[in-house]
């Protein structure tokens, strides 16, 4: 029929009589499910008229006609569409063409009509084989739908082609075609201006379904059904609506899955498509295409055309190995084909990394070779590195670490032993089922996705159903007993999956094995008993041994990974069952579902959660198995974490981490630091590493503490929280039937209070129980805890339970792994930082508190050596678990027979007195408030709340004196306590308005106070402590302002702030208005709020508020990993909790010098006015430069507030600047 | 307004501290529609409907439109209509004066001011998908057998929320509530939400 129509088209008969040109045809020939040449319908073009003319219309009628008799001849029975289609499409799943035979055989000298009949006859043999093949098929079909390859063109002219390429019987072999396709390759059509109109809301959902697809494509290659992600392709682009949102990447990724494959048949029909979509192919296209040459070893001329069409197209051949993040493999075969065209071609080298090296002055001295470094050492040798790497490995590799629980052991009752049997024989029934069901979903996603959608099913497809069910079983043996929203435990879920996936591709890839290899080279930079030639930071020690592979794997889109756990959850849900009566397990018996889910009700929200049930929970806790899960990356590494090298490749060995940590969804961060030179971020990179290298071990004394009260009742006084058996309890009495609705009412309350605080109780106890757990599980070892930094560069450890960044508690568990003699001045250190620790003496001098430390020696001893039982001096301190750790370290080395030579493990801390104001203060150069924050020389510490509290006292003074009442009202309640929480939040932008309920909280808790007055003082006072501040930080105050009003003028421009640190961090603020995500379908339609989407307009409060003190942070940042970075040349150990520095009590004086010299020279770059030309550049360049608004915002930021006349140096003499 | 009443008379605090008040309201056409509504007017049928049913005896007693009241703000003058549309809107609405007489027997044995958050809970969530199957609701709201308490509130087991009358959830409470030989009835805590007004 269509060839008919073709004929006539051709012929000028009047094309229109055969709505065949148009889609529509689709719906005729979708009785063959859709699947067979719709490809067809397009050819009946008449804009082929003029190509073909020359064939000679009359002469070409006849021949189809006459074939078309024939055709219908062969087969009355069957509907002719579908003959002809079967007659000219090679199998759907044809790698051969059996056409490819035939054209073999042809000779090219035959006429055109001589050349027809002949085929007409040899067709008609084909045919009789066909026939047979297509009844199969068909019933194959019945079976499973026929995966589409060849695509459906809406570019007529261009679908002519195809056909008659396909058709033509000299047929031009793949190759020419290839060469032919990237010659005429057009240009984009400008489709942007179309999206543009569009409104804001459809592009997003738009762009998300984008991302899916693209997604999708990718996950289908990886997974390698690469034929599905064609035909969902294919799908796609036979419909112009939804061809439009195609984009280059997903072609280039199917391009590359066949190239990868050396399919070059598809990869032709691939570049069909692209050019039909109007997209011109990129370096990855060309990548792809020589790649797939060089597989298939094709000659050289086909190879060198495909190159000169690529120079043609201004695209570099050298670019094909430096530009692309293509694999070993794929590069050497692309080599190959390169080296065919032109043998003498030479890839260009990969330039040594160690070679580029940061430029910021501040830190010269880092990278400088001439000047000596010593750099600090792992204190372990080669061997037992080697050991403890391979430890690390096998714990990633089996993704999951399980720990034995701290909390007691039940005895083994018959009770016990039943329960744990039961459980057992569920988890083992269920395993099968899970699996079962898995199977089944995997079966339906499939068919989706052969229906044209995006579906789970390639992310299904990555890891084994074994593996999905056993994460689903973890998830069900951590739940709570009142549930979790299923919208995070789907989020989950899906990034386990994700990480687990990462883990198992780089096992495939075999890349552990060249890990190995490498980590094993580096080590001998740390080990203790090995020397290499060149001292290197580890960093660049890494680098020099090889390069990074750029296999990153591009993180989900969070629709697709809530998505992916919320199948599971619902697999779980539907499918994991238990008897109604758990103490008899018989087939017979009912079951009952395990997992409930439930709504909670919120205001306007509808919140679905999962519950297990009761009985379950109970069974759970009869069985008191006391082991827990965590995920590899949970946990402290055992060997020294991957030098970070770029924003995601470093500190776990396998596992995937971020440089920068940010909330799932955010990747602005991401872009931001994959766009910028790899140089910039040198200095990061390396502070970040020297953190991870640290080498921790458990404070065995305390946490023996610690375990004995925790197993007891607990001391929530002393942090240790207690276990649910110390949970208030409601009377138990129960209720008189007549009992008065006012005391059920009561009852209630009462009941709801003891809920209340047992939950918040379970929680501490759980999160408790994580870290001791940790600890107990760590005891005896040496750990590492790697480091990542957050969007405004300050740094945090990677294991989340237990680390250095916890509560007075946690940090009293941890201790250097690496010990330090004390030194003839350590032992005085660990005396000042115990007095520290207790919160005493803050105003005095350190030789004030030494003297105090050996006045009350007596009772530091006596804590030491009984602290449970003795006068428990230590638990009164401030932070008494840390004090009562320094105790016992002080205590041993005054009885060493030589102190000074005693080797401490002991963490001693130099603490930045309101860390915020002192970045501010060095910015302004304020002097009388650099006095008062202590960056000024003083015989004791200056404090600053005390000061503005001082000067607050002077203006009630002089209202008072002019008569003003409540100034009158406020004598004698000045003090420091009232004013601190809002000098110390200014920092972080504390308005009037918040500055005067903080105010208000503590002027209600004085007692004497008149409380009439409360609101007015309030009043009064928190205009006086601005005032203060104005009076005492005057330029302080002028660059918040400027800072905010900058903020506020960019926000509303339509842009996020953005700025560089003065390490060269690039920083964003992610604050956007929320941006709804709704995935729906299945038992509950998710939505969720997302903060960070940039195509949303940025949220000008949140942008304006959180400048200053991100801006500020970004500062204290820059000055932790410059000392960091200094103290590490300087062979210190020193690890941070963002103001507050850690190293050993023998090198604090160093690291205070270094500290302070740091400081100064941070605050000797003109900080703010780069700031202002980084801005400027940034918003006021370019097109929008005119802009009236943007005019305003320029000469803002170029109004950089003047600074005061402090001197910067006398930081250096400041004793009480850190301390 | 509307649920702080509904909170008030089922944990009988407040007005109801000292036993049934009769209360007269003006509410708003379409709201007081969906107080008196049942599966007779399934458009109009939400879990207020009820909760108001169970707990009061709803009786319309006169409707007035609109145009027969002056609205005065706060200070004490005419407020005036924020936009042209609203005041249309408004005015072609009756406004409907209902009169809510508590039941006497609200509480039983089984619902107590105790429990009446189990209670609200239920209906809420039934009616969220109020198209739905209640045996299929049941399993998310207790442990206890579909089957069983429907065979209890002898109801069929394709019944639907929609076809239930307010009576019918009140049963169904009492019929899970009483069931003896189970040890959690409910799979609701009191934790789902901060119900205390």
């Amino acid at each position: 029929m269509s060839a008919l129509r073709w004929g006539r088209g051709a012929a000028g008969l009047g094309w229109a009589l055969w709505p065949a040109g148009r889609p529509g045809l689709l719906a005729e020939e979708g009785t063959l499910g859709g699947l067979w040449g719709c490809r067809r319908s397009s050819s009946a073009s008449p804009c082929e008229q003029d190509r073909r003319r020359d064939w000679g219309h009359a002469e070409l009628l006849e021949v189809l006609e006459a074939r078309v008799r024939q055709l219908q001849a062969d087969n009355v029975s069957e509907m002719r569409a579908k003959l002809l289609d079967v007659a000219r499409i090679p199998e759907a799943d044809g790698s051969q063409s059996p056409r490819k035979v035939e054209a073999g055989n042809e000779g090219a000298a035959l006429g055109l009509t001589s050349r027809w009949a002949q085929k007409l006859h040899k067709e008609k043999l084909v045919m009789q084989k066909r026939k047979q093949k297509l009844e199969e098929n068909l019933q194959k079909q019945a079976r499973k739908h026929q995966l589409r390859v060849e695509p459906q063109l809406l570019n007529r002219q261009l679908a002519g082609w195809l056909q008659r390429w396909e058709r033509s019987t000299p047929r031009s072999p793949w190759e020419e075609q290839l060469a032919q396709l990237l010659q005429e390759a057009p240009k984009r059509l400008s489709r942007e201006e179309q999206h543009d109109q569009a409104n804001r809301l459809s592009k997003m959902r738009y762009e998300a379904q984008q991302q899916r697809l693209l997604a999708f494509l990718e996950c289908c290659v990886l997974a390698d059904q690469l034929p599905l992600a064609h035909h969902v392709l294919v799908m796609h682009h036979s419909k112009s609506r939804q061809q439009r949102a195609l984009t280059l990447p997903m072609y280039n990724t199917l391009l590359l899955g066949w190239a990868r494959k050396g399919s070059f048949k598809e990869l032709v029909y691939v570049f069909f498509m692209m050019k039909d979509a109007g997209l011109a192919p990129d370096l990855l296209s060309y990548a792809a295409a020589l790649q797939c040459m060089g597989r298939l070893d094709q000659d050289a001329s086909t190879i060198q055309r495909c190159l000169k069409q690529m120079a043609q197209d201004g695209l570099q051949l050298q670019e094909l190995f430096t530009s692309l993040p293509l694999c070993k493999e794929d590069k050497a075969v692309l080599l190959r084909a390169v080296r065919k065209a032109e043998p003498t071609f030479l890839p260009p080298q990969p330039p040594l990394p160690s070679f580029e090296v940061n430029t910021s002055p501040l830190l010269k001295e880092i990278y400088s070779t001439d000047l000596p470094a010593s750099f600090p050492k792992q204190h372990l040798p080669l061997e037992t590195l080697k050991d403890l790497f391979r430890q690390q490995l096998s714990v990633e590799m089996a993704t999951i670490v399980t720990v034995d629980s701290v909390e007691k052991a039940p005895s083994l009752t018959e009770e016990v032993l039943q329960a744990r049997k039961t459980l057992q024989e569920l988890r083992t029934r269920w395993e099968a089922e899970l699996c079962l069901a898995l199977q089944q979903t995997k079966a339906r996603e499939a068919q989706a996705a052969r229906e044209g959608r995006p579906s789970l099913f390639p992310y299904l497809c990555l890891l084994s159903e074994g593996e999905l069910t056993q994460l689903m079983l973890q998830t069900l043996q951590v739940l709570s007993q009142q549930g979790e929203s299923l919208l995070s435990l789907a989020q989950e879920l899906g990034m386990r999956i994700f990480n687990r996936h990462v883990v198992q591709r780089k096992q495939l890839n075999d890349e552990v094995q060249a890990l190995q290899e490498r980590y094993f080279k580096y080590l001998h930079l740390l080990a203790s008993d090995t020397q290499v030639v060149m001292s290197r930071l580890p960093r660049q020690h890494w680098e020099a041994l090889g390069t990074t592979e750029a296999s990153q794997d591009q993180p989900w889109p969070l629709t697709v990974v809530v998505q992916l756990g919320k199948q599971l959850a619902e697999v779980l849900v539907q499918t994991v069952k238990m008897p109604s009566n758990l103490a008899q397990l018989q087939d017979t018996q009912k079951l009952i579902p395990v997992l409930y889910h439930v709504y909670s009700f919120q205001s306007f929200r509808q919140i679905g959660i999962l519950k297990p049930h009761p009985a379950f929970i109970q069974l759970l806790e009869t069985a008191a198995e006391r082991t827990m899960t965590f995920e590899s990356a949970e946990v402290p590494m055992l060997c020294p974490p991957l030098p970070w090298t770029s924003p995601h490749s470093g500190a776990f060995l396998l596992s995937p981490t971020k440089l920068m940590r940010s909330l799932e969804g955010t990747i602005q961060h991401q872009r931001l630091l994959e766009g910028c030179p790899p140089t910039e971020l040198h200095g990061a990179l390396d502070a970040l590493t020297q953190l991870g290298n640290c080498a921790w071990r458990v404070n065995g004394r305390v946490l023996d503490l610690v375990l004995t009260i925790f197993n007891a009742k607990g001391c929530p006084r002393l942090g240790v929280p207690s276990p649910a058996s110390e949970a208030p309890r409601p009377s138990k009495h129960r209720l008189p039937a007549n009992a008065s609705p006012e005391r059920k009412t009561e009852l209630r309350r009462e009941l709801a209070r003891c809920l209340k605080v047992a939950r918040e109780m379970h929680s501490l106890r759980t999160d408790a129980l994580y870290r001791l757990s940790l600890a107990q599980h760590l005891r005896h070892r040496v750990f590492w805890l790697p480091h990542n930094m957050d969007f405004r560069g300050r740094t945090y450890p990677c294991p989340p339970h237990f680390n250095h960044l916890g509560s007075d508690l946690a940090r009293a568990l941890l201790e250097f792994a690496q010990g330090r003699p004390l030194g003839p001045h350590g032992l005085n250190w660990l005396k000042i930082h115990l007095v520290n620790l207790t919160g005493l003496k803050k105003r005095e001098s350190l030789q004030a508190r030494l003297a105090f430390a050996d006045e009350i020696m007596d009772d530091i001893l006596d804590s030491a050596d009984q602290p449970m039982t003795g006068r428990k001096w230590w638990m009164e301190a401030d932070e008494p678990w840390q004090a009562l750790a320094c105790c016992m370290e002080i205590a041993q080395a005054v009885r060493a027979p030589n102190p000074a030579a005693y080797v401490s493990h002991f963490p001693v801390h130099q603490d930045g007195s309101c860390n915020g104001l002192q970045h501010y203060a060095a910015l302004g150069r304020d002097s009388v408030g650099a006095a008062s924050v202590n960056l000024v020389p003083s015989d004791v510490p200056q404090d600053v709340y005390s000061s503005v509290a001082a000067q607050v006292e002077v203006f009630r003074r002089q209202d008072a004196e002019r008569g003003v009442q409540v100034a009158k009202v406020l004598e004698g309640f000045i003090s420091r306590k009232v004013v601190k929480q809002t000098v110390m939040t200014v920092v972080y932008g504390v308005t009037r308005y918040g500055g005067r309920l903080q105010i208000e909280k503590r002027l209600r808790e004085l007692s004497d106070f008149p409380q009439e007055f409360v609101w007015q003082a309030s009043h009064y006072l928190v205009r006086q402590v601005f005032n203060s501040l104005q009076e005492m930080f005057s330029s302080t105050r002028a660059i918040q302002r400027w800072l905010t009003e900058s903020a506020r003028l960019i926000a509303r421009s339509g842009l996020a702030v953005e700025w560089v640190t003065p390490l060269g961090i690039p920083i964003i603020q992610p604050y956007h208005h929320d941006s709804k995500v709704s995935i729906s379908g299945g038992i509950q339609s998710l939505t969720f709020c997302s903060s960070g989407d940039t195509n949303q307009k940025p949220n000008t409060l949140k942008q304006k508020n959180g400048f200053p003190p991100n801006f500020i942070h970004s500062l204290d940042s820059s000055h932790m990993m410059l000392t960091a970075l200094h103290c590490y040349r300087k062979g210190l150990t020193f690890v941070s909790v963002h103001d507050c520095f850690w190293t050993h009590a023998a090198d604090v004086a160093v690291m205070n010098q270094v500290c302070r010299e740091q400081f100064v020279r941070l605050h000797s770059q003109p900080i703010l006015h780069d700031l202002s030309r980084f801005l400027v550049e940034r918003y006021c360049s370019g097109p929008r430069s005119t802009n009236a608004q943007v005019a305003k915002l320029q000469e803002m930021l170029l109004s950089v507030p003047k600074t005061g006349t402090f001197d910067l140096d006398q930081v250096k003499h400041s004793t009480y600047f850190f301390s | 307004m509307i649920w702080k009443v509904l909170h008030d008379i089922y944990s009988c605090t407040s007005i109801y501290r000292y036993g049934r008040v009769e209360l007269n309201f003006f509410f708003n056409e379409l709201e007081s529609q969906r107080m008196m509504a049942n599966p007779l007017n399934p458009n109009l049928y939400y879990a207020l409907s009820v909760l108001w049913q169970v707990a009061y005896d709803v009786k319309l007693l006169h409707t007035e439109p609109w145009s027969s009241f002056d609205m005065c703000s706060q200070s004490g003058q005419r407020e005036k209509p924020e936009s042209k549309e609203s005041l249309e809107q408004q005015t072609q609405q009756n406004l409907c004066l209902i009169q809510l007489t508590p039941h006497k027997d609200l509480f039983s044995q089984h619902l107590t001011s105790v429990n009446y958050d189990v209670f609200f809970h239920m209906t809420k969530q039934c009616f969220l998908k109020r198209h739905g199957k209640l045996i299929d609701h049941l399993t998310s709201l207790s442990p206890i057998d579909a089957m069983d308490i429907l065979k209890k509130i002898r109801q069929d087991k394709t019944i639907k929320i929609i076809d239930m009358y307010p009576s019918d959830f009140k049963c169904l409470f009492e019929t899970i509530e009483c069931s003896k030989d189970h040890t959690c009835k409910w799979l609701y805590d009191d934790f789902m939400e901060d119900v205390i007004v």
